[in-house]
Parts: C-alpha cells; sequence; structure tokens
C-alpha cells in the first residue's frame, strides 16, 4: 500500500425513489483509496455496503434509483459525471467488480472461456487465440487445474469455489487498478472461504491491485484488510486502519459490533453479547444519527443532527457526537 | 446424448399406443353408427353393409384388424365419401393443412419474438404499449373474427389480396397472405407476452449484472447474453403451439375455404366417419408428438445444463 | 428491551405496519391501473350477468319477424324500420334516375311493401320498442341476446374452469405430496394425456354426443375441462412438490404442527396464488373454446345463445349488418381484455419476488 490516492470518493449520496418514500440507501459517504491498499468495508445487510459500490461504478438500476449527489473521483475524472461510453472503458479495465454468488454471476448458457475471452478482447484489443491464451494463464493462476481443458465448460460443471476463482480470474483478467469485491465468500463453505480470501490476498499483491471488500463479517476484514469503513444505515460512521480500529474502536456501533463476535478465550457461562434493537428502514430517514435508538451513549443532540465527521489522527475518523463538539 | 435422443424416441410409442387405442374406443362408444343418418335403407342392406365393413365383430376383434391396418399404413375407406379411401383424402388434404400451420408458426415466432424484444428493451414507453395491446387484441378476439375481418378489409373493400381459396388456385400465393396472417395473430400475440416477460426476468439476473460490470455493451449484453436464456421457454412453447395451431387452422380452413384436413373433419364427425376421424386424430397426435419430441431436443441442445441430467 | 414490533410507528416516526401477503398483494395491484380497470369491467360484466333477469331488457328469445335486421338505434323500432325501406327505395330511385330503367319492376315491389310496412307498423305494438343495440335476422333484440349470451358464455368459463381446478388440484396435490412410483405414474398418465390433440376429442365428443339440446351445455363444461386440467394438475404438483421439501414446512414440522395444519396454513396459501392465476388465464381460454366450437355449429344449441353462436351468427351477415358481428364481438372482446389485463396484474402482485415496476 502507497500514499498515493487512486479514488476518492467525496459526500456520494445514492437515492431510490419508491412508491413508499426515497430510500436514502447511501447518504454522504466518503473515503479515500490508495496504490494497492485493501480497504474492507463492514456493516449489516441493509447498512449501503453493496450500493456504495455500484454506485461507484454507475450501476444502479435507473428507474428507481439514482445517484443523488457527491464524487468519485478516478484517474482525474468524476465518475458520477461520466458518459456511459467512457464508463464502459473503466468498467472490467480499470475497476473490476465480482459478485457474492458465483452460480448465478456467470450465465449458465454460455462457456467460460467465451465469457473469459469477451473481457480481454474488448479491453485489451487482443485477438481470440491470444485472449484465450490469457485466459488460461489468468485460471491458472487462480487455481483451477488443467486450465486448458476447464475453460471450455460450463459453469454448472464447476463447484462452488471453483466458479469463484473463475470470477476472480475474470475480474482480474485485463490487471484493473481496483478490484471491488462484493461478498465474495459468503455463499461459499468456511473452508473454501478461507481459501478464496488467500487466493485473492496473494494475486492482488502479486498484481498491485487495490481492492474494496465488502462484507459482514469482522473476521474476513480483519484477515485481509489494511483500513476498514464501518458503515451503517447509509453512512460511514467509523473509518481507520485494521489494526488501529480493531484495537481503539471509538464508534459505539462499532464498539459493539467488535463485543459481538464471540471469543475463544472468554470464559463460558457469558451470554453472547448483541446490539439491542433493530437497523432502521432507510425510507424517510430524518436527520438524526440513526444509531441513537440503540446506542447507550445517546444524547439529546443525537436525536437533531447526524454529527460531523471527526478526524482522530492516524487515518482514523469517527461520526459520533462523543468526540465532536455540537453547536 | 444420442443415448438419452433415443431413449426420449423410444417414449413415443407407448404415447402413440394409448392415443390410437384411448380413440378407437371412444369414438365406438358415441351413440349411432356410420350408416344411421343415411336415407332409409333396408334391414337386409344395412347388414350386407355392416358385414362388409367388419362392423358385425365384436369390438375387440374390430380393434386387432384395424391396428394392424394402421401398422401397414391403411387407414382404411372413407364412410362419408364413398369413392376414396382414407389414404386419399388425407394425402390431398394434410400437407395443405400443415403447410398452412406451419407458415402461421413461423409468422408467429418470428414476428412475436421481434416484438417482444423491443417491447421488453423499450419498457414502459409507446413501442411498449402499443405492441402488448394488439397482443391482448390477439389473444382476445377469436380467430373466426379476425378472418372475416381481414377479408372485409383487404379482399371486399380494398381489392389486394383474394378473399378465399388456396395457393392452387387464380392467386397463387397471395392466397397463403390472409388465412396465414389471420391463424398467426394469436401465437403472436402469446410468443410476444411470453419473450417479453422472459427477456425482463433475465435483465434482472446476477449474470447480466456481471455482463455489464465487465463494461461490454448494452446492445452486446441483450444479444449475447440476455437472449439465449430469455427465449428458452419461447422454444418450450413451440410444441404446445403447434397443437393449438392445427385446431385453428380449422375455423381459417373454413373462412378462407381452404381445401385442408379442417373442412372434412367436422363433417366426418358429425357423419360418424370412423375411419376418416381414426386417420385424423392418429396423424394429428403423431405429428404432435413428434413435434414435442423435436422441441426437447432443441432445448436439450440449447439449455447445457439438460443433456447432463 | 424497546422493541418496535408491536408499535405501529416506531422511533423515528415512521410506519412499521406489518403487512400480510395478501394485503401486500391487494395493494399491488390497485395501484396497477389497467388492472383494476379490468377488474372494474369484470365485476360489472358479472354484476349485469347476473341481475339478467330482473333487468328491464326484452325477452332474448322473441321473435319480432316485422322487425328483423333493424341497426342500433334510440328511435322506436317502427320508425327505423320505415327510414331503413325509406333509404332502400330512395336507392332504387336513384338508380332509375342513373339509367337501369331494368329495375322499375323492384322499384314498384317496393313501393307496394313500404305502404305495407307503414300499415304494420301502424298496427304493431312493438313498434315502439326501443333497440339500442339492433335486433338480429329473426328480430330478436341484440342487447338481451348478448347479455344472455354473456351469462351463457361466463358460466362456461367458470364452470370449466372450477371443474379443471377441482380434477387438477386434488391430482396434482396427491401425486406431488405422495411422490415416488405413484406420482411418476400418475405424470406419466398426465404426459400421455398432454399429446392428445385435445382440440380435435372435444370437437368429436360434442359432434358425438350433441344429438340432444339441453344437455349440449353439460357436455361442453365436461369437454373442455377434461383436457385442461392437466396444466394445473402439474402446475399444483410442482408447487407442493416445491413446498414440501421447503424449509419453512420443516421448520414448522419441527415446532410440532400437525399434518393438517401444515396443509392449510401452509401449503394451501401458497398453491392458491398460482390457481387464483390459473383462473384468470383459464376462464378466457375457456370462453373462446367454447365459441370456437359454436362457431363450427357444435356449441350451444338455439334458442339459447353465447358469445361464441352470437358472433358465428354475426359473421354472416357482416357486410350488410355489421353490428350483428360487433356488438358481440366487441362485448366479448373486452370482457376477454379485461380478464387478461386482471390476470396480468394478479401474476405481478401475487408474486412476491417480482421487482418488476418502473
Amino acid at each position: 500500500m502507497t500514499n498515493e490516492v487512486i479514488l476518492q470518493v467525496k459526500d456520494l449520496k445514492t437515492y431510490f425513489h419508491t412508491d413508499e418514500g426515497i430510500v436514502k440507501a447511501v447518504d454522504g459517504v466518503s473515503f479515500d483509496l490508495h496504490k494497492g491498499e485493501t480497504l474492507g468495508i463492514v456493516g449489516e445487510s441493509g447498512s449501503g455496503k453493496s450500493v456504495t459500490n455500484l454506485s461507484i461504478i454507475n450501476m444502479i438500476p435507473n428507474p428507481p434509483g439514482k445517484i443523488a449527489g457527491g464524487e468519485v473521483l478516478y484517474a482525474g475524472k468524476d465518475l458520477v459525471k461520466l458518459n456511459i461510453s467512457e464508463l464502459r472503458s473503466i468498467r472490467g479495465n480499470k475497476i473490476s467488480m465480482i459478485f457474492q454468488d458465483p452460480m448465478t454471476s456467470l450465465n449458465p448458457y454460455l462457456r467460460i472461456s467465451t465469457q473469459m475471452i469477451e473481457t480481454i478482447v474488448l479491453h485489451q484489443k487482443l485477438d481470440k487465440k491470444a485472449a484465450k491464451a490469457k485466459a488460461i494463464d489468468m485460471l491458472k493462476l487462480a487455481g483451477i487445474p488443467a486450465p486448458e481443458k476447464r475453460i471450455d465448460q460450463y459453469p454448472h460443471q464447476f463447484s462452488g469455489g471453483m466458479r469463484q476463482r473463475v470470477m476472480i480470474a475474470m475480474g482480474l483478467s485485463c490487471n484493473p487498478e481496483i478490484l471491488i469485491a462484493d461478498e465474495p465468500t459468503s455463499a461459499l463453505d468456511v473452508t473454501i472461504q478461507a481459501q478464496i480470501l488467500d487466493l485473492m490476498k496473494d494475486l492482488t499483491a502479486r498484481l498491485g491491485t487495490a481492492v474494496i471488500l465488502i462484507t459482514h463479517s469482522l473476521g474476513v476484514v480483519a484477515g485481509m484488510c489494511d483500513t476498514i469503513c464501518v458503515m451503517y444505515a447509509g453512512r460511514v460512521v467509523e473509518r481507520g486502519p485494521t489494526g488501529e480500529l480493531f484495537a481503539q474502536p471509538r464508534h459505539p456501533y462499532t464498539q459493539g459490533l467488535i463485543k459481538s463476535v464471540p471469543r475463544l478465550d472468554k470464559t463460558s457461562g457469558d451470554r453472547l453479547f448483541s446490539i439491542r434493537g433493530q437497523p432502521p428502514n432507510v425510507i424517510d430517514l430524518p436527520d438524526c444519527c440513526p444509531f441513537y435508538p440503540r446506542c447507550d451513549k445517546a444524547m439529546d443532540v443525537c436525536k437533531r443532527k447526524y454529527p460531523v465527521s471527526k478526524d482522530m489522527g492516524n487515518g482514523h475518523a469517527v461520526s459520533c457526537w462523543l468526540y465532536t463538539e455540537a453547536k | 446424448m444420442t443415448k438419452f435422443i433415443f431413449r426420449r424416441f423410444v417414449s413415443l410409442i407407448p404415447t402413440m399406443f394409448v392415443i390410437v387405442t384411448l380413440s378407437f374406443f371412444l369414438i365406438r362408444v358415441a351413440p349411432g353408427g356410420p350408416f344411421s343418418s343415411e336415407r332409409h335403407v333396408s334391414e337386409q342392406i344395412q347388414q350386407n353393409l355392416l358385414k362388409k365393413y367388419h362392423m358385425d365383430e365384436p369390438l375387440y376383434k374390430q380393434y386387432l384388424r384395424y391396428f394392424g391396418d394402421v401398422l401397414r399404413g391403411d387407414f382404411g375407406p372413407s364412410f362419408s365419401y364413398k369413392e376414396n379411401t382414407v389414404n386419399d383424402l388425407v394425402s390431398l388434404t394434410f400437407p395443405v393443412s400443415i403447410m398452412l400451420g406451419v407458415t402461421a408458426l413461423s409468422i408467429a415466432v418470428f414476428f412475436g419474438i421481434s416484438v417482444g424484444i423491443i417491447s421488453s428493451l423499450r419498457q414502459n414507453k409507446w413501442q411498449d404499449y402499443g405492441a402488448m395491446s394488439i397482443a391482448v387484441i390477439g389473444i382476445s378476439v377469436p380467430l373466426f373474427v379476425t378472418g372475416p375481418l381481414l377479408q372485409l378489409i383487404f379482399a371486399m373493400k380494398l381489392h389486394i389480396l383474394p378473399v378465399a381459396g388456396w395457393i392452387n388456385g387464380r392467386s397463387g400465393i397471395l392466397a397463403l397472405i390472409l388465412p396465414a396472417i389471420t391463424l398467426s395473430f394469436p401465437y403472436f400475440a402469446y410468443i410476444a407476452r411470453m419473450s417479453r416477460a422472459s427477456i425482463l426476468e433475465v435483465l434482472r439476473a446476477d449474470y447480466v449484472r456481471t455482463a455489464r460490470a465487465k463494461g461490454l455493451k448494452e446492445s452486446v449484453v441483450v444479444a449475447k447474453h440476455v437472449l439465449k436464456g430469455a427465449l428458452l421457454p419461447v422454444v418450450s412453447y413451440l410444441g404446445p403451439a403447434f397443437a393449438d395451431i392445427i385446431t385453428g387452422s380449422l375455423v381459417v380452413e373454413s373462412t378462407f375455404a381452404i381445401p385442408g384436413i379442417g373442412r372434412i373433419f367436422v363433417q366426418s364427425s358429425l357423419n360418424r366417419d370412423y375411419t376418416l376421424i381414426m386417420a385424423t386424430i392418429i396423424i394429428f397426435s403423431l405429428i404432435l408428438v413428434v413435434m414435442n419430441f423435436l422441441v426437447d431436443i432443441i432445448y436439450s441442445f440449447l439449455d447445457p445444463r439438460i443433456a447432463y441430467k | 428491551m424497546a422493541n418496535s414490533i408491536n408499535k405501529s410507528v416506531n422511533e423515528f416516526n415512521q410506519q412499521v405496519k406489518p403487512v400480510s401477503l395478501w394485503a401486500d398483494a391487494w395493494r399491488r395491484l390497485v395501484k396497477n391501473r389497467m388492472a383494476l380497470v379490468g377488474l372494474w369491467i369484470v365485476i360489472l360484466f358479472g354484476a349485469v350477468a347476473l341481475l339478467a333477469p330482473v333487468l328491464p331488457i326484452y325477452d332474448y328469445a322473441h321473435q319480432e319477424i316485422m322487425f328483423q335486421n333493424i341497426p342500433p338505434s334510440l328511435r322506436p323500432a317502427g320508425e327505423v324500420a320505415i327510414s331503413q325501406a325509406q333509404k332502400h327505395l330512395d336507392h332504387i330511385q336513384a338508380l332509375i334516375k342513373e339509367g337501369r330503367s331494368d329495375l322499375q319492376p323492384d322499384f314498384e315491389k317496393a313501393t307496394t311493401d313500404f305502404a305495407a310496412l307503414q300499415q304494420m307498423v301502424r298496427e304493431s305494438p312493438a313498434a315502439n320498442n326501443v333497440y339500442i343495440l339492433g335486433t338480429d335476422y329473426l328480430g330478436r333484440d341484440m342487447l338481451a341476446r348478448t347479455i344472455y349470451g354473456g351469462r351463457i358464455s361466463m358460466l362456461v368459463g367458470l364452470v370449466g374452469t372450477v371443474t379443471a381446478i377441482l380434477l387438477g388440484v386434488i391430482y396434482g396435490a396427491i401425486a406431488g405430496y405422495v411422490g415416488g412410483r405413484i406420482d411418476n405414474l400418475m405424470m406419466r398418465f398426465v404426459d400421455i394425456m398432454y399429446g392428445l390433440p385435445y382440440m380435435l376429442i372435444v370437437i368429436i365428443l360434442m359432434a358425438m354426443f350433441n344429438r340432444e339440446g339441453s344437455s349440449s351445455i353439460v357436455i361442453i363444461f365436461v369437454a373442455i375441462a377434461l383436457v385442461s386440467w392437466l396444466t394445473i394438475a402439474r402446475v399444483v404438483r410442482g408447487q407442493i412438490i416445491s413446498l414440501k421439501n421447503a424449509e419453512f414446512i420443516e421448520a414448522a414440522r419441527s415446532m410440532g404442527a400437525s399434518a393438517t395444519r401444515i396443509v392449510f396454513k401452509y401449503l394451501l396459501p401458497n398453491i392458491l396464488g398460482v390457481i387464483i392465476i390459473f383462473t384468470t388465464l383459464a376462464i378466457p381460454s375457456f370462453i373462446m373454446a367454447e365459441s370456437f366450437l359454436s362457431y363450427l355449429g357444435l356449441g350451444i344449441s338455439a334458442p339459447l345463445a353465447s358469445w361464441g353462436t352470437l358472433v358465428a351468427d354475426g359473421v354472416q351477415g357482416m357486410e350488410l349488418y355489421p353490428w350483428r358481428l360487433l356488438v358481440p364481438a366487441l362485448a366479448m372482446t373486452m370482457f376477454l381484455f379485461a380478464m387478461n389485463f386482471l390476470g396480468d396484474g394478479l401474476r405481478d402482485a401475487l408474486d412476491p419476488q417480482s421487482k418488476n415496476r418502473a
């Protein structure tokens, strides 16, 4: 990881206009991504993590969703304002995205070779033969045995873990600067999960790819990520280097999350901890700290205004009235 | 793969067997016989007629005799058209009906899919509403209304197409147009609606999202990734569609005076012309069953997950 | 433990009322304008059909030969008949003026007929009838015939569908629930039946058993239902099989739910959606099938009428008396339109995964 910032997300807002109201799925998210950095975005279901990342490459389904504000700065351009053909030259090429369920994310009616070659031919301008050779190389790197034979097979002929390896190979085939991985291991068995994560770590280190890893598992981010963003109800509530965040979590939500992880070294007989209450419905959410109903340290100001982000030094920022003076 | 095809083929046989048997006994069960509506003939002559056609034998014997004949390709004499054998009648009229049916189905498939694609890609815009309204008309208005209406407009008022007749008549190939369009209309409508719905569903699929995330142009995404999966239900539909089209052709043939099997079928049912009815059912069933079989095979070629079950 | 499950408004002042599947489906249906229009039309037609005997309309079987083929009009029949005859007279006169002197005897005949007509109209009480939608070739009121025709057609649709559903659901449920070899056997039977060109069979049945008029309605129901139960049987069986093994059923069983409870509280409601959708598709297709039969002369026999027979009659006089075709054809088309839109709407509303909204 270097100090060079390659992606800047500034105050990104993505809203969905539904019959029941405006869903503020992403409501003011900001973070920076450095070259070669692995950034983890953690949060519960519905916290807005997936939508944030779809917004980066502007793949929000247009009705009913729309990017309502903010900037995504990459290579000197604002991706939010970019026209579609320039966006397409970035997708799959400079910024690549892989998804959660490899069974449904690969086209069951097309061979793997077809699906991999089309990306390479499109972005790297190679001919089909050369593209196929490159694809086979990527499959080999991804740990698929006998790739020359398997590349001509169909997705249903691969196991779940193998399919995800194929997805990763496909995602990295054009050597992107950024790989966005949306819960890449949630659909897999635990043992395979570890393998896939190791693979990702290895490959991205080798290729120098920056990674945005979305997950709901603290264990995964702890092992993989340099930096972590914690999201809640469409906002980043805390952000910082992994070690620092785990050692000194500031936001009550982060603290609650860490406390909820069962530990092997605790004495048995204690109840497992869970944060009380439910995550909010983000339809027409008022301007307040969305966590306050579940927060033991909630104050009066928390009900009235969303906290301003405070930089605690060392790249660690938190949005909580406990650390900022309310005006 | 060949084993799969062979197995499917073999399963056709019991189906045909049941169909032939069922039809045979069903028809014999009905009240009245093939000669009951004749002018009053004497008891003696009636008996002679029955004997000539082996109808005085017990039913099961008639059945076996019939079965044997059919296997040899002989459908027997017609009871209502005395000078012709059923084979003659069938070989004259069946090809006409088949040609009409195939033409109509081709029109329906081509336009149905095209319209379905356009509608789904322009969802909720005027092209979509327009096309789907026409489609709903197609499934709400019966053939025997659209047929005469088209006749009225194009033949009687505008004089650009012949009112009736077949391609062996004066107007040649033009005579095929109106009946084929009439017959194709409901199927076009159904296929348009079906492909639209299917494409819309596939457009929401995860793998289409992956394709877009790879930076592919939307036209490539649709042509390469969406269509193949989305049109599979249409392929499945072709089997039952063909069955329906056969019955639809009965009406169209009578509206447009087309010398197909449909026109003599209803009459033969009313006349209890057993042999003709049986022949019609057997041949239609055979075609149907073969079509379903072909459709299954085609489907298994298109969907790579099937053959490996 | 403050938990907002029982409150209808949570701490953010947001509505958190729980919504049942049916309430949700209803809401979605109502938002679909075309489906709503369809629903109203279906209700309207249904109401008119039910109330037909008490509505202030003429008897559908009553013939007024004098007033055959009267076009739709708000004027009394007598006037209309006279003006039609007058037009005819003028037409011939115009032709004669143009040089068709061979038509002179026709003109004379038409004049005599005209005078006779005027006399008859003066004497006839029926001359004051107003036939809003015209009359047919036997002088029967099109409005009444169309309404009563609708009764029969809708009845065919409904009874046929109900029969098919009863047969199909029971057959499919048994096959699906029992599974194993019995299921295999039952489905093989369905497959074979599917291979039959069923419409042909129906036609044969109708032709064979069509001698006595009054039983023809029943035969139609039976014939059509006999082939349609196959579809619903397959669909129900599929649903039952996938539900049987669903995790929420397992969960219910593990909580001690009895078989009856499982069937009625869990399985049936899930099948209900499929059944409703099938109904909205089956009724129009039965009505179509019946109209086909009627067109071929194998349907309902006179003096009863269905939309099918009315349209078949109307096609005959299509050029000269278009209302005889258009009135029942429009009525039938509107009803089928409405049912189809309603069916589409129901399908969208009941599909819990449908994200197919703008």
